[in-house]
């Protein structure tokens, strides 16, 4: 006889994604709470309420979960970045929306913050790939803003590279020791960093207001 | 019978081993008995003159970051203009790195490892190598109309591109990044055209 279809079980795929979600968010927290190297599969499993049975098969183990959580970071605040970014304008307003939105995403979700800055940087050799990779995926963006700067084909061919580290290192540094402030604190520094090299201070200075 | 090594001895070959060990095999996977037993030394001689893992790796960090500063910062002090100083600094760290690869990755990447203890050390260097950079603005004439956190980007961004660069299977060269990242570090202050010097003016000759 068929089960009738209300009571019918949800597909293990369902089940196993429902339990992979609520495991991430739980881990995203714990490793940005006792850092990388102080977090154990024990931390984790007592979170996430999960068997340690349960973590491996959805894991492997800490390190993958890690960079789960650090993709999954990654991932949201890129949705959310885009989502921010206005469809018309020229580079340099459009780049000053993608920074407003990065900066209140970290103003907003601290320890994601940590997680994606900080705590990466000790996970190892492959959550150290990933982070670079990070980087490396915002070049392309930086770099049209060669198109309207003045100073075009003048510019370092590193300078995009060098840009992006930049920014993410000064944030880093903020959030180590504690005082990564307010969105509108640190946009005008953001742009500074980010945005001033391609357009110069005059134009920066405008979209700093 | 030979004699036990002296602690000074002794102390100099757990230096050696723990710079060997962590920066083959990372801070985390390295223990007391590792470096012990690395520099061949009894494990008591250890604990005698270390209180642990994390005081070893610290004070050794210590020793390297003296170093390092020694050649940077004594650049830094010599005669002449601030962009001349700075070049100098620039040239003095990047060779000081290239003499001492297992000592960058011991005081950057695995220094990250050790957690909170390492931060006021980190801090202290840091703040001096935003210092430098952050003198350009004495050659403004508004000094406040550059904030200091261009400094801290700008450092950022060399600190980022020499890790990134680390990493690579093919780095490169001093000659090629410097000249970039001395742009990069002077141009807030002195303007696009000026800064725009910096990538022709190649490498020092080295002292002998």
């Amino acid at each position: 006889m068929p089960t009738p279809a209300g009571k019918q079980k949800l597909p293990k795929e369902v089940m196993e994604a429902h339990q992979r979600e609520r495991v991430l968010n739980a881990a995203i927290e714990v490793f940005a709470k006792r850092g990388y190297p102080g977090t154990t599969i024990d931390h984790l499993v007592d979170a996430a309420k999960i068997g340690v049975g349960n973590f491996y098969a959805l894991f492997g183990g800490k390190e993958a979960c890690f960079i789960a959580c650090y993709e999954r970071v990654v991932t949201e605040t890129r949705v959310q970045i885009e989502a921010a970014i206005p469809a018309e304008g020229d580079w340099a307003l459009k780049a000053r929306e993608a920074l407003r939105a990065l900066l209140e995403v970290l103003e907003a979700e601290p320890l994601r913050a940590r997680l994606a800055l900080v705590e990466v940087q000790t996970a190892g050799p492959k959550a150290l790939a990933a982070y670079e990779g990070t980087l490396e995926s915002v070049i392309p963006l930086l770099a049209a803003g060669r198109k309207e700067s003045p100073y075009a084909k003048e510019l370092p061919q590193r300078l995009e590279e060098a840009i992006a580290g930049g920014l993410a290192w000064f944030l880093q540094q903020r959030i180590v020791v504690g005082e990564l402030g307010s969105a509108s604190e640190r946009l005008p520094e953001a742009i500074e960093i980010v945005i001033e090299p391609f357009v110069g201070s005059k134009v920066a200075a405008k979209l700093a207001k | 019978m030979a004699s036990a090594p002296s602690s000074l001895e002794q102390r100099r070959q757990i230096g050696a081993a723990i710079l060997e060990l962590v920066s083959a095999r990372g801070y985390a996977a390295t223990s007391e008995d590792d470096i012990a037993a690395e520099a061949g030394v009894q494990r008591a001689g250890f604990d005698r003159l270390f209180a642990g893992k994390e005081d070893c790796f610290l004070q050794f960090y210590d020793e390297f970051t003296a170093d390092f500063n020694r050649a940077t910062f004594g650049a830094y002090e010599g005669e002449g203009t601030w962009r001349q100083r700075l070049r100098a600094a620039a040239w003095a760290a990047a060779n000081w790195m290239a003499d001492h690869p297992r000592e960058v990755r011991y005081g950057t990447i695995e220094m990250l490892a050790v957690g909170e203890a390492a931060q006021p050390r980190r801090e202290a260097t840091l703040k001096r190598c935003v210092q430098m950079i952050d003198d350009g603005r004495l050659e403004l004439d508004d000094p406040d109309s550059v904030s200091r956190s261009v400094a801290e980007g700008a450092l950022g961004a060399i600190a980022e591109t020499l890790m990134k660069n680390l990493s690579r299977s093919a780095p490169a060269q001093a000659e090629e990044l410097v000249p970039e990242l001395l742009y990069l570090a002077v141009r807030p202050y002195v303007g696009h055209d000026s800064a725009l010097e910096e990538l022709s003016i190649g490498r020092p000759a080295r002292e002998p």
